[in-house]
C-alpha cells in the first residue's frame, strides 16, 4: 500500500505539467509573432496583390507565408524574421503563379468551366461602407495606383520584389538581400533598374 | 550604376506614399480576413497547441511509470481475487465433474479408475451375484 500513498502526489505533479509548467518565452514568442504579423500584414497583402492581381490568391499567399513562418522560424531571432517572411511570401507568390499557369491550361481544355465562378458570392462584410477621402481625390489617387501598379506587375520579378522590399516595406539593402536569397549588389542594381522603368512609364502620372 | 536612396528620391518618396494609402484603403473584409488568417497561424503556438505538446511530453515522461503502475495494480487485484486453497480444489473437482458429465469415454475411464484405485465396483457384484445366482439356479433345476 505504500505505493498508493504516494499516487497522489505524483498525479497531482502530473496534471500540474499541463498547466503551469508552460514556458514564459513561449507566450512571449507568441505575442511577439502577433505584432509582427500585424504589423506586415497589410503590406504583405499589397505586394502579393499586385504580383498576383487576384485579391484571394494574395490572401492565400499571405496566409500560406504566416502559416509557414510560424511553423517553422518562430524560434529564429526576431530580427530575422522580416526577410525571412518576405522571402517565404515571395515563394507562396510564385507557386501560386504556377498553379495559375497550370489551371488555365488546364480549364483551356474545359470551356464550360469558369474558374471564378466559386468566387462571386458576394461578402457581408464587404458589403459595409468603407470611409475614405471623398470620389474626386479617390479618382485621382485610384488612377495613378493602378497605373503604378500595372507597371509594377509589369517588371520582371526581381526587380518588383526589390523596389517593393526596399521602397515600399522600408527594408535595408541587407534584408532585402536576405529575403530575395541574393547579393546586397545585386539588391541595389535591381532597385536602380525598378526605378528606372517605372519612372519612365509613369512620367506623365508624376507631372 | 548610382545607388537610389528610397528615402530622398522624390519618385521612390511618391510611389511608397501612394502604395501606403491603399494599405490605409483596404476594404473591412481584406482587414478582416488577414486578421483570421493571423489568427490561424498563431493558434499553431496558441495554449491548447501548447498543452497539446506540454501533455504529449508529459505522457512520454510517465509512460514507463505508468507501466509498472499499471503490472503492479493489475497484480494486486489478481491476488486480492485469487480464492483460498480449499476452494480452488472445490472448484477443480468442479471442473473435474463437469468435464466427466460432458464426455462418455471420460467417465468410463475414471470408473476404470477408481477400480484401480481400490474404490467399490458395485456393478460387478451385482454381476457377480445374478451370475451365481443364475449358475445356482441352473444346477439346482
Amino acid at each position: 500500500m505504500d505505493a498508493f500513498a504516494t499516487l497522489p502526489a505524483a498525479a497531482a505533479r502530473f496534471l500540474s505539467l499541463g498547466t503551469t509548467a508552460l514556458p514564459e518565452s513561449t507566450s512571449t514568442d507568441t505575442r511577439a509573432l502577433d505584432q509582427f504579423l500585424a504589423s506586415v500584414e497589410r503590406k504583405a497583402f499589397r505586394i502579393a496583390q499586385i504580383a498576383l492581381r487576384h485579391e484571394d490568391d494574395a490572401l492565400d499567399a499571405v496566409q500560406d507565408a504566416m502559416l509557414r513562418l510560424v511553423r517553422s522560424y518562430a524560434s529564429r531571432p526576431r530580427e530575422e524574421w522580416p526577410p525571412l517572411f518576405y522571402r517565404i511570401l515571395e515563394n507562396c507568390i510564385r507557386d501560386l503563379q504556377r498553379r495559375r499557369a497550370v489551371r488555365a491550361r488546364v480549364m483551356a481544355w474545359m470551356p464550360w468551366t469558369d474558374p471564378e465562378e466559386a468566387d462571386t458570392a458576394p461578402d457581408p462584410i464587404e458589403q459595409l461602407p468603407d470611409p475614405g477621402p471623398s470620389p474626386a481625390a479617390l479618382v485621382q489617387t485610384d488612377e495613378t495606383l493602378r497605373a503604378l501598379e500595372a507597371q509594377l506587375a509589369a517588371l520582371p520579378a526581381r526587380q518588383r520584389q526589390a523596389f517593393l522590399l526596399r521602397n515600399f516595406e522600408g527594408l535595408d539593402v541587407a534584408a532585402t538581400a536576405r529575403a530575395m536569397g541574393c547579393s546586397a549588389g545585386s539588391v541595389k542594381t535591381h532597385y536602380f533598374r525598378a526605378v528606372q522603368s517605372l519612372r519612365s512609364a509613369l512620367g506623365e502620372f508624376w507631372s | 550604376m548610382t545607388e537610389i536612396d528610397p528615402e530622398n528620391d522624390e519618385f521612390a518618396r511618391r510611389a511608397r506614399a501612394l502604395l501606403e494609402e491603399s494599405v490605409e484603403h483596404l476594404s473591412a473584409r481584406t482587414r478582416s480576413r488577414l486578421t483570421r488568417a493571423r489568427h490561424a497561424a498563431l493558434e499553431q503556438r496558441g495554449p491548447l497547441a501548447r498543452l497539446r505538446g506540454a501533455g504529449d511530453a508529459a505522457w512520454r515522461n510517465w509512460l514507463p511509470a505508468g507501466a509498472v503502475a499499471g503490472a503492479v495494480l493489475t497484480m494486486l487485484l489478481l491476488a486480492g481475487r485469487m480464492p483460498a486453497p480449499e476452494l480452488q480444489q472445490a472448484s477443480l473437482a468442479g471442473g473435474e465433474d463437469l468435464e466427466l458429465l460432458a464426455d462418455r469415454d471420460a467417465l468410463a475411464l475414471a470408473q476404470d479408475q477408481a477400480v484401480q484405485d481400490g474404490e467399490v465396483d458395485y456393478e460387478f457384484y451385482d454381476w457377480a451375484v445374478n451370475t451365481e445366482q443364475d449358475a445356482s439356479g441352473a444346477l439346482g433345476s
